[in-house]
């Protein structure tokens, strides 16, 4: 599963639904986008007081963290998969 | 002549020995059939759920929506839903829920450790949960629209 947490919209304000519907139409994205205003959500993850965008984070099954706040190879999703 | 019926008579015969072997299997399972044959494999009502399943799930095997929550009982089960709440089905886009979503203690944020819940408005309108995807990994990227 996938999921994209927008934290901010063009203007600088939380994502709206109709920001992330087009979003998603834009990118053909199925799966979920995720408002996350002011990445209150993505805060949790961080390494440090900055965000450098994009950034991931990678859950294995109950939701417990594998990767914070960096990238995932293919052997981490691989790793991860139930 | 000759040679045409040659050709086609063996086709011919393989239609006549196929149907005479069908409805030799057909007498057969009916005579043998039970109840019980008939209600693991009869979906009355015709929504993915056997009379069997239907029994089980304590769902209505002459309704397809037994919650009336707009989700077929069928596709309500292979999300992981219970067809007997209307206030729990699938998210419209199919996302199925995962049914250990209630046994997940946090522990906190580091690596190794199980993050809090969290719900966040979808591109559907729809409030998702994170641990609704509790049974599989979640590959989550932050982004901005600038």
């Amino acid at each position: 599963m996938v999921i994209s947490l927008m934290g901010e919209n063009n203007s600088g304000g939380p994502p709206t639904e109709s920001d992330l519907a087009s979003w998603a139409t834009q990118y053909g994205s199925s799966h979920p986008v995720l408002a996350d205003p002011n990445f209150a959500v993505t805060a949790r993850f961080l390494n440090s007081n900055t965000i450098a965008l994009p950034t991931a984070h990678l859950l294995t099954t109950g939701a417990e963290v594998v990767i914070r706040d960096g990238w995932a190879s293919n052997s981490d999703l691989s790793g991860a998969l139930p | 002549m000759s040679r045409s019926i040659r050709q086609f008579s063996l086709p011919l015969l393989l239609v006549l020995l196929a149907g005479s072997s069908c409805d030799q299997y057909s007498r057969d399972r009916d005579s043998s059939q039970s109840d019980e044959f008939s209600s693991q494999w009869v979906d009355s009502d015709g929504d993915g759920l056997s009379d069997d399943e239907e029994s089980t799930l304590g769902t209505d095997d002459e309704s397809v929506d037994s919650d009336g929550d707009g989700w077929e009982d069928g596709d309500e089960a292979d999300a992981g839903t219970d067809p007997m709440d209307d206030d729990e089905h699938p998210y419209s886009l199919g996302w199925g829920i995962d049914p250990c979503r209630s046994d997940i203690d946090a522990t906190g944020n580091g690596v190794g450790q199980v993050t809090a819940d969290f719900e966040l408005l979808s591109q559907t309108g729809e409030m998702v949960r994170l641990y609704d995807f509790c049974g599989r990994a979640v590959f989550m990227v932050t982004a901005a629209f600038w």
